[in-house]
């Protein structure tokens, strides 16, 4: 190997990444879109629909109708004065006679549903309040079940009502009930520590919201940070190879040292983009007092990990890059290996959910998955021994050499052959034989 | 081969002494036939990249003087992308040599260059040769290799089938051609005595001698049906000796290297 060389070519491709119109727009746009995209759900959100939503309700019970129509008014008012004289969707509560109801009315509700004269329709049995009476059961018609706030609210309007009246049959009055049933304030906060003063203070306030998203959050940093080299690096060796680049670069330098400074401009590259979100992060953390969700150790890790990531993954999408010879064909070979590396993502929330569980020891083992999952798990639990990430840390380094070695022949002989794209079993041989 | 891109099959490569390894490759220049230059890059970046990756440190000032000789030095802030064929080519050739190497490769190195710049690079190439750099070049223009070289080889099939100094090869062919120049272009001079062979250059004719004709028989034998403007005995051109070589076999073939 010669270093001087890995290093010139390693400070080209970094230079003429970095340097490119769309890698500066993306470092720009992705923290944009992230924060526009949570902007306008808030906007959206805060001014909601303004068309009213109808909904008719055959209460059998004889009991809950008023109770609605009481709770949809004093919702109505409740939303009005938040807007502040702005017009807001008002829910409204048409009691119609259960006697009625058959299935040519139900058919003709329907009709008036899928056309959006009306919301809902609700059948509420006539044992809801007491069983004894028969059926218990409140069905809720709609056209579409997902998203819905009038669903929402009337689940949770008839669940009371439904109590209230159970408990004013068993002889309690309004004024105890209220009481009864009056929320509890329920604060999620951090842990204690000692400080070097000898004051105990508690950790910065971590709420349930940020714990779940930070982690996500790393995990997503963590992804596109390796996606946004690996795939223009693809691309890049697939164009050196077309414009013959290559057999020139090849006259002053051997095939492993121009992969190994492709891989470390690269591994740069993405060490940049994490620096620039994790930049941004910290100044928002700091910002709003959530600094303890990024504690320096996990940004070493993360740091880590993401140089390994690009080592391992990259290596891979140059030796395809070097392997065909056009975009077209890389996309078969990339598929796959697509799915290996957002493999990751479809397992998070069990790691989250249970960080020190062995499913998530395991999982975080892997020396494919280990770049992702491992900080999102420092970034949960403090009580992950340090063992387990040192470890995933030399058994990434080990696959990344295999992987590397590998890779290495595939480019080595990928690079200069041309014309049809070679089988898997070809790939095979050259990443096993070298020939 | 050469340039450790490729192993042989068999037999062995040595470069500069060297047999193993790649020790010679900062020894050596390689101008490929097609363009590989990154075409976003500017092109003084460019350079100084090759040279760095040559293992020249301080490339800067060869890069000047080699974008001054080709005229190249306002080009220096551009992308390689602006460029045209006939400069970019000029770009690589400065990039296959601007670190001084022993030993410079260059694969039809005047494809697609108009005349002028023909000129330039056929000079800096004897500029080179002056230096004492060896300088091995393919080229499909016997003409060129006849002037320039001091060596030619040529590869036919796959085949070695020419080997020696221009004068040397010539030499064996003899002195079996005869150059005329006559005042009636429909005059068919393949049919005269003892010419095994007769070519029209539109001017000029070649006449390839049956053996043992005599050239004299011929000049009187021409005297009689024309006016003679220009008559010469000679030896074959390299150009000839190609395609005397590579004709009966109608097969593609390859310049000598």
């Amino acid at each position: 190997m010669d270093r001087r060389k890995v290093a010139v070519i390693a400070r080209r491709e970094y230079a003429a990444m970095v340097r490119t119109k769309s890698f500066v727009v993306s470092v720009v746009l992705m923290p944009a879109l992230m924060a526009g995209s949570i902007w306008i759900q808030t906007v959206l959100a805060e001014r909601g629909a303004t068309e009213d939503k109808k909904i008719v309700v055959f209460d059998r019970s004889g009991e809950l109708a008023d109770d609605l129509a009481v709770a949809a008014a004093a919702r109505n008012q409740a939303v009005d004065a938040a807007a502040e004289g702005e017009d807001r969707a008002d829910f409204v509560v048409a009691v119609d006679d259960p006697a009625e109801l058959d299935d040519a009315r139900r058919l003709e509700l329907s009709e008036s549903i899928r056309q959006g004269d009306l919301a809902a329709f609700v059948e509420i049995g006539p044992g809801v309040v007491d069983p004894a009476k028969g059926d218990a059961q409140i069905a809720y018609h709609a056209e579409s079940l997902a998203f819905s706030d009038l669903r929402r609210w009337f689940e949770g309007s008839a669940r009371q009502a439904v109590t209230r009246h159970r408990l004013l049959a068993a002889g309690l009055d309004d004024a105890a009930i209220a009481a009864g049933l009056a929320p509890v304030d329920f604060d999620g906060r951090g842990l204690y520590e000692r400080e070097e003063d000898g004051s105990l203070t508690v950790a910065d306030k971590t709420s349930a919201l940020v714990a779940e998203l930070a982690p996500f959050g790393i995990l997503m940093l963590l992804f596109i940070s390796v996606m946004m080299t690996a795939q223009p690096a693809l691309q890049a060796v697939i164009e050196e190879k077309q414009q013959r680049i290559a057999e020139v670069l090849l006259g002053s330098v051997a095939p492993t040292d121009l992969m190994l400074g492709k891989l470390l401009g690269y591994v740069g590259v993405s060490l940049t983009l994490v620096c620039v979100y994790l930049g941004l992060a910290l100044t928002a953390a700091s910002h709003y007092g959530y600094l303890s969700i990024l504690p320096p150790a996990l940004i070493a890790w993360m740091l880590a990990f993401v140089a390994l990531a690009v080592l391992l993954y990259g290596s891979v999408f140059v030796a395809v890059g070097a392997a065909v010879s056009d975009l077209k064909e890389s996309q078969n070979l990339v598929l796959p290996l697509m799915i290996v590396m957002m493999a990751p993502l479809f397992v998070w929330t069990q790691v989250i959910a249970e960080p020190l569980g062995s499913m998530a020891t395991i999982l975080s083992l892997i020396p494919l998955m280990t770049p992702l999952l491992m900080p999102m798990r420092l970034a949960v639990s403090s009580a992950i021994p340090l063992w387990q990430p040192l470890a995933g840390l030399v058994l990434t380094f080990a696959c990344a050499l295999v992987v590397i070695t590998a890779a290495g022949r595939i480019f080595r002989i990928g690079i200069l052959s041309h014309g049809r794209p070679p089988r898997i079993g070809e790939l095979l041989r050259w990443a096993l034989r070298g020939e | 081969m050469i340039l450790r891109i490729f192993l042989p099959d068999r037999g062995r490569v040595v470069v500069l002494g060297n047999e193993r390894g790649r020790a010679a490759d900062d020894r050596v220049g390689y101008l490929p036939e097609e363009r590989g230059l990154y075409r976003k890059m500017k092109v003084g970046e460019l350079l100084r990249f090759h040279a760095q990756l040559k293992g020249v440190r301080a490339p800067q000032a060869a890069i000047d003087r080699w974008l001054e000789r080709f005229e190249l030095s306002a080009w220096a802030k551009r992308p390689v992308e602006a460029l045209s064929k006939g400069m970019a080519q000029k770009v690589q050739f400065i990039a296959a040599t601007l670190h001084d190497p022993a030993l410079v490769i260059l694969d039809e190195p005047f494809s697609g260059l108009d005349p002028v710049n023909h000129e330039v690079l056929k000079d800096a190439m004897l500029d080179l040769r002056r230096r004492g750099t060896t300088v091995i070049f393919s080229t499909h223009d016997m003409a060129a290799a006849e002037r320039l070289c001091d060596q030619v080889m040529m590869i036919h099939r796959g085949r070695k089938v020419l080997d020696g100094s221009p004068a040397a090869i010539r030499q064996r062919y003899g002195q079996d051609t005869v150059r005329v120049r006559v005042d009636d272009p429909n005059l068919d001079l393949g049919a005269l005595p003892g010419v095994a062979e007769a070519r029209d250059y539109g001017n000029s004719k070649e006449l390839r001698l049956a053996e043992d004709a005599d050239p004299q028989v011929i000049l009187r034998a021409l005297l009689d049906r024309a006016r003679v403007d220009h008559f010469e005995v000679s030896e074959p051109s390299l150009h000839d000796i190609f395609v005397r070589i590579a004709r009966p076999t109608q097969e593609p073939a390859h310049g000598p290297s």
